[in-house]
């Protein structure tokens, strides 16, 4: 896969009427696998959108690998792979094979190229052989890693996913990080699931739409501990 | 060119009518069922709007044609438009989409008198619109005579209007993001 | 889930092309408004019986539709007895059971996919005007996604409001269905945006043979 290209945002705020939810100076993202933390309504979300062009900043721009993601769209769709909160959501079609094919058939590939994919995707994320099982009737589990592989089969250079672990057990959750961990794409992940960053290059810390700390993981998060206990204090 | 989001929003409305169907249905005095669909019919055209609302109903129409069992009582196939109640369904589409025109252009302020009028007018009139003459000629029963018949439902039509009106109107305002369309 | 009023073949009525059987239903259809004679309609009617049990469909089948529309049959044939003749009440009421055993009999042997294959041949010739079969299709399976979505979340709420000590109010049912209904749609829009897929014309959807395959098109 090579070096996965760089994300960049340049004096990017979005807005919501008179808020201002997000508000970032200068941002250059580029490590390989890169954590988002914050409070509830902090902006996480809202700065994930912005990578994949589902949320168009009301000033400033996001680039990945140079391009505009207000101009480029469709390209920088291609370069990000977006994995959503919700797997009800996110998978669309009746049935596995199906699901694993919407994307794919957006990129236009022939169908010997599709079936590889979906065959390697399926097989990477334990749903080998299952591909005419209804989507929906998967655990939450199964879901999860349907929703993975149905993106990953897309072979994105990034990964964007918005609390992933959020419906996972414990098993669950350890099952979910041992599939991260060898893939081979650039991978940033919002999420409340602090052990899930360990081992992490970088985490960064949303307060109220501004980045408040950003650094190693333990750094990052004893930052955000403070900074919750000083919240709570003041209140 | 139409919006995924306007897609899946037509999708969602006609499972919101397939969904109605599902509700027990009430049968008046001679053998006139009351179901609860043409309350989605309204319910369609006062949230999305005429052309989505209508979009809502062909899809519903044509998932019933292909064999689904989605018409009250889990009627479907195309023996539904065979039948004498077959304009009725097809004036699904003129209900939901007079509907949504009213509830758009209507020049009144107050959004629940609005969407109320545009039920009643729409939601009732509209799919009688195409029910009726299509009853008369497969019935081969003057118009007149049908009007009559479809009186009897117009009670638990105007229940509908009021029930769909509140929904509607209660929406536009917890979820204004529709109106942006 | 949604069921289907599909009954399996093999049958040599489910062997004919889907286009054909609708093709005889339509030719059926005028033909039953030409002739204005009950017993030439119900001939006709015995006929299409008989290929229930070639189709493999339960014979039962007929009296259930027939049952089904029972109430409105016997109130058009005394409405018509009455203002017109009996020979006009039974001229309807042989026309519309012979249409509705017909197209009955077309539906049951006929798949969901064989359908929506002639309808997106139906709608070929629309393009011209704007119209997007692949865009059609997804909206299909966005409904038959929705209704099992729909019950769920009608049931949940409903619980959690009973839980509460509320009663059966509709409103208090309806709207908060309904919202969560519209954000989960805006969900999927996303999702499906996200992935880049029906951004243009023919990405999505049944006919393989229309999906131009452009080689020079495939990976880097
Ligand atoms: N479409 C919208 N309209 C108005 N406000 C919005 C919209 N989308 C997001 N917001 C606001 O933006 C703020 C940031 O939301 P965001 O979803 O990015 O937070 P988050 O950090 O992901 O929170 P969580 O941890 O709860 O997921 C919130 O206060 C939210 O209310
Ligand atoms: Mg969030």
């Amino acid at each position: 896969m090579g070096d996965a290209p760089a994300i960049e945002l340049n004096q990017v705020t979005v807005r919501h009427g008179k808020r201002t939810v997000l508000d970032i100076d200068d941002l250059r993202l580029t490590d390989e696998r890169i954590g988002l933390i914050g409070a509830n309504g902090s902006g996480k979300s809202t700065l994930l959108r912005c990578l994949n062009g589902l949320v168009t900043p009301s000033s400033g721009q996001v680039r990945v690998d140079g391009l505009d993601t207000a101009q480029s769209i469709r390209q920088v769709r291609r370069k990000v792979g977006f994995v959503f909160q919700d797997p009800e959501a996110q998978i669309v079609m009746p049935t596995i094979a199906e699901e694993m094919d919407l994307g794919l058939k957006a990129q236009r590939l022939p169908s010997s190229v599709r079936r590889e994919r979906m065959a390697d995707a399926l097989q990477r994320f334990g749903l080998q052989g299952r591909e005419e099982d209804s989507a929906h009737l998967l655990s939450g589990g199964e879901k999860r890693r349907l929703t993975l592989a149905s993106i990953f089969a897309m072979h994105p250079d990034i990964l964007v996913m918005d609390e992933p672990t959020i419906m996972l057990d414990l098993p669950g959750r350890r099952q979910f990080r041992r599939m991260i961990d060898p893939l081979p794409q650039r991978v940033l992940i919002a999420t409340h699931d602090l052990e899930l960053l360990e081992g992490f290059q970088r985490v960064l810390v949303l307060d109220d739409g501004r980045i408040h700390a950003d650094g190693s993981p333990r750094a990052a998060i004893e930052a955000y501990l403070d900074l919750v206990d000083a919240r709570e204090a003041a209140a | 060119m139409t919006q995924t989001r306007d897609l899946v929003l037509m999708g969602l409305f006609a499972a919101v009518v397939a969904g109605l169907g599902l509700l027990p249905k009430v049968t008046l005095g001679f053998g006139v069922p009351i179901t609860a669909q043409t309350m989605g019919v309204m319910l369609a055209g006062a949230i999305l709007g005429a052309r989505r609302g209508a979009g809502a109903m062909a899809i519903f129409l044509v998932l019933v044609a292909l064999g689904l069992p989605l018409l009250a009582g889990g009627r479907g196939g195309l023996g539904v438009f065979a039948g004498p109640t077959g304009g009725f369904a097809v004036g699904f589409i003129v209900g939901a989409y007079l509907t949504g025109l009213l509830a758009e252009r209507l020049p009144l302020r107050m959004v629940f008198p609005r969407l109320l009028i545009a039920s009643i007018v729409g939601g009732i009139g509209g799919v009688y619109l195409l029910g009726i003459p299509h009853w008369a000629l497969v019935a081969d029963t003057p118009v007149s005579q049908v009007l009559l018949m479809a009186l009897s439902f117009v009670p638990g039509d105007l229940i509908k209007a009021c029930l769909a009106a509140l929904v509607a109107a209660a929406i536009h305002r917890g979820y204004p993001v529709l109106q942006r369309a | 889930m949604i069921g289907t009023l599909h009954v399996p073949g093999p049958s040599p009525v489910h062997a004919v092309p889907a286009g054909y059987k609708l093709l005889v239903l339509c030719g059926l259809g005028t033909a039953s408004f030409v002739i204005a004679d009950p017993a030439v309609i119900a001939a006709g009617a015995a006929v299409v019986i008989m290929l229930y049990p070639l189709g493999r469909v339960p014979l039962h089948q007929v009296w259930v539709q027939a049952r089904d529309l029972a109430p409105l049959l016997v109130l058009m044939a005394v409405t018509q007895a009455w203002f017109d003749s009996p020979l006009a009440a039974a001229l309807t009421v042989t026309r519309v059971l012979t249409l509705v055993w017909a197209a009955g009999l077309v539906t049951a042997t006929t798949g969901f996919s064989a359908m929506m294959a002639v309808l997106q041949r139906i709608l070929a010739p629309l393009r011209r005007f704007g119209v997007r079969p692949a865009r059609i299709a997804f909206a299909l399976t966005m409904t038959v996604r929705f209704v099992p979505l729909l019950q769920e979340m009608i049931q949940e709420t409903r619980a959690a409001q009973a839980a509460r000590g509320m009663g059966r109010n509709p409103l208090a049912l309806a709207i908060p269905v309904t919202i969560r209904a519209l954000r989960l749609a805006e969900g999927v829009a996303e999702a499906v945006e996200a992935r880049g897929a029906l951004t243009d014309d023919d990405d999505f959807g049944i006919p393989e043979r229309r999906h131009k395959e452009k080689a020079s098109d495939t990976d880097a």
